[in-house]
């Protein structure tokens, strides 16, 4: 999987590279992958401190936005009413500018981490509540009948089957909000909600004084940050849902994975 | 340690749909009683009323001469659902001991271990597989297993073996009255499949068409303990077919304008 990845990356790079240099394309535009690195190489310290301000701000928002996410979702879960009638909320939230969101946030919170974090949670919670709620309704209905033949309660089925059962669902989410929120962090951090200097911010630095190779290195460190969220969650599926059958490597025709440990019946 | 059942005039509607029509029945402590009867008579309507996991609509459902809930929440029903309910998460030992994590404070002190159990039915080389690494008999051994590290002095068993293919069926029920007879436990067990009624049970209940009434009550004499040689018996063949005949003239008794052109 890691070779694949690299494969891609390679190709993509070379393509850009080609494309870049073979039509003539203004650095502003789009800066060649070689001068982007060489760019990095020169100031490592600075893009390191950024990203690692950027990755904390999608981090701890991604987080947050989970734990707000299973709360909201379990509680959605024990009524269709209140998951209908929550519905018009998550979708304002995801639809709504995030410029929409600065003053009030700055009126409120103040400038600093807390209006960043603050919005990359909230941008994150719809995609994360969503698939909790799919998730926690989704678990087998015949597990659910035995768990109420030995009078479960409502936790011990939450935590027992229910989590477990939305799991797959909200690791396949993260992926996704991984993207999300850095963009999130990106923009609150561009927006001037930030007193550190995060990627956004340098990004936003960059573009006022037309520095290119400034703008496109804040870019990339940014994607660079997505590369290793993508593969922190592959890795925690890989450990977390290795029961699952999107973590099965070969499947024999019955599905089993391990053919010689079949024993019938 | 088993459980007395009684029934008493049980009707069970669902909206408008009658499911269930009167239903009058006594298992005693330690029997064990197959409900046999075509698809749709309410047999897993009847299993889930003595459960506690629904209610008559009305009539009298007593489980040692209490409500089925009081039952279920003391965990004294060990239940075995059609498709084996693994949780995928959880290994072979996890799963055999699922049921006696849950609601602890009503857990008994078992008389045998998962893992003992799971060494009975073949299965302790698997105790650190996960579900889908076996076979769909090896599954519903585990499910059997759960059920009865419960020690509950009552089982209900709602077709378990119904999407086994045929010779693995056999193995299991011989695999399940070896179980069985060990225990003094009084189980219901439904099921469409007649060998399996014969095989397992100490009488066998059958039902008509919807809606289910009861409409023959068989006793079945074999001697026990039954093992698989049994079955090639005039007696138990003889048994079958009484059963059979029992079931077609329940079938028979459908709606006119439901039953099948001959």
């Amino acid at each position: 999987m890691i070779l694949a990845g690299v494969v891609g990356i390679v190709v993509v790079g070379a393509i850009w590279e080609l494309a870049v240099r073979l039509g003539n394309v203004r650095e502003f535009i789009l800066l060649p992958p070689s001068k982007i690195i060489t760019e990095l190489g020169d100031r490592p310290r600075l893009y390191l401190d950024a990203s690692l301000v950027t990755g904390r701000h999608a981090l701890v928002g991604v987080l947050a936005a989970l734990a707000v996410a299973l709360v909201v979702g379990a509680v959605l879960t024990t009524s269709r009413f209140l998951e209908q009638a929550a519905q018009p909320l998550l979708i304002l939230i995801l639809v709504a500018p995030w410029v929409a969101y600065f003053t009030p946030l700055v009126i409120w919170l103040g400038r600093g981490d807390p209006p960043v974090l603050f919005l990359v949670t909230l941008v994150s919670v719809p995609a994360f509540t969503f698939a909790t709620v799919t998730g926690l309704r989704s678990s087998d209905p015949a597990a659910r009948e035995l768990l109420a033949s030995v009078n479960a309660s409502r936790a011990e089925v939450l935590w027992r089957l229910r989590l477990p059962s939305a799991l797959p669902g909200i690791l396949s989410t993260t992926r996704y909000v991984i993207g999300l929120s850095l963009a999130a962090a990106f923009y609150g951090e561009g927006g001037n909600l930030a007193t550190t200097d995060g990627l956004g911010a340098l990004g936003r630095r960059a573009a006022s004084n037309s520095m290119a190779r400034l703008l496109w290195a804040s870019v990339f460190a940014t994607v660079v940050l997505g590369v290793i969220g993508l593969g922190l969650v592959l890795l925690i599926e890989r450990v977390l849902l290795r029961w699952h059958v999107s973590q099965r490597r070969r499947t024999s025709p019955a599905g089993a994975t391990r053919p010689s440990r079949r024993w019938l019946p | 340690m088993s459980a007395s059942i009684r029934l008493r005039g049980v009707n069970k509607f669902f909206g408008g749909l009658e499911a269930l029509r009167l239903i009058d029945l006594e298992v005693e402590p330690g029997e064990v009683v197959t409900v046999l009867g075509p698809s749709g008579s309410g047999k897993t309507t009847l299993l889930r009323l003595i459960g506690g996991l629904d209610e008559p609509s009305s009539g009298l459902v007593n489980v040692d001469d209490a409500s089925p809930h009081r039952a279920r929440v003391a965990k004294r029903i060990g239940f075995v659902p059609q498709s084996p309910a693994l949780f995928p998460w959880r290994t072979v030992a996890q799963n055999a001991r699922l049921l006696l994590e849950v609601n602890r404070a009503a857990t008994a002190a078992t008389v045998r271990s998962p893992e003992d159990l799971l060494a009975d039915v073949g299965l302790a080389e698997f105790a650190t597989a996960y579900p889908h690494e076996l076979s769909g008999g090896m599954q519903q051994r585990v499910a059997l297993v759960r059920a009865m590290a419960l020690g509950a002095p009552l089982l209900l068993m709602d077709e378990p073996f119904a999407a086994l293919d045929e010779i693995t069926r056999e193995d299991m029920r011989h695999l399940l009255a070896r179980l069985c007879e060990s225990m003094s436990t009084t189980i219901v067990f439904v099921t469409h499949s007649i060998p399996e009624a014969v095989f397992l049970s100490d009488r066998v209940v059958v039902l008509s068409n919807r809606p289910g009434r009861i409409v023959a009550v068989e006793t079945i004499g074999l001697p026990r303990p039954r093992r698989p040689d049994i079955e090639g018996d005039p007696a138990f063949f003889a048994l079958t077919t009484r059963l059979r005949a029992r079931l077609h003239e329940g079938a028979d008794t459908r709606h006119p304008a439901t039953r099948a052109i001959p």
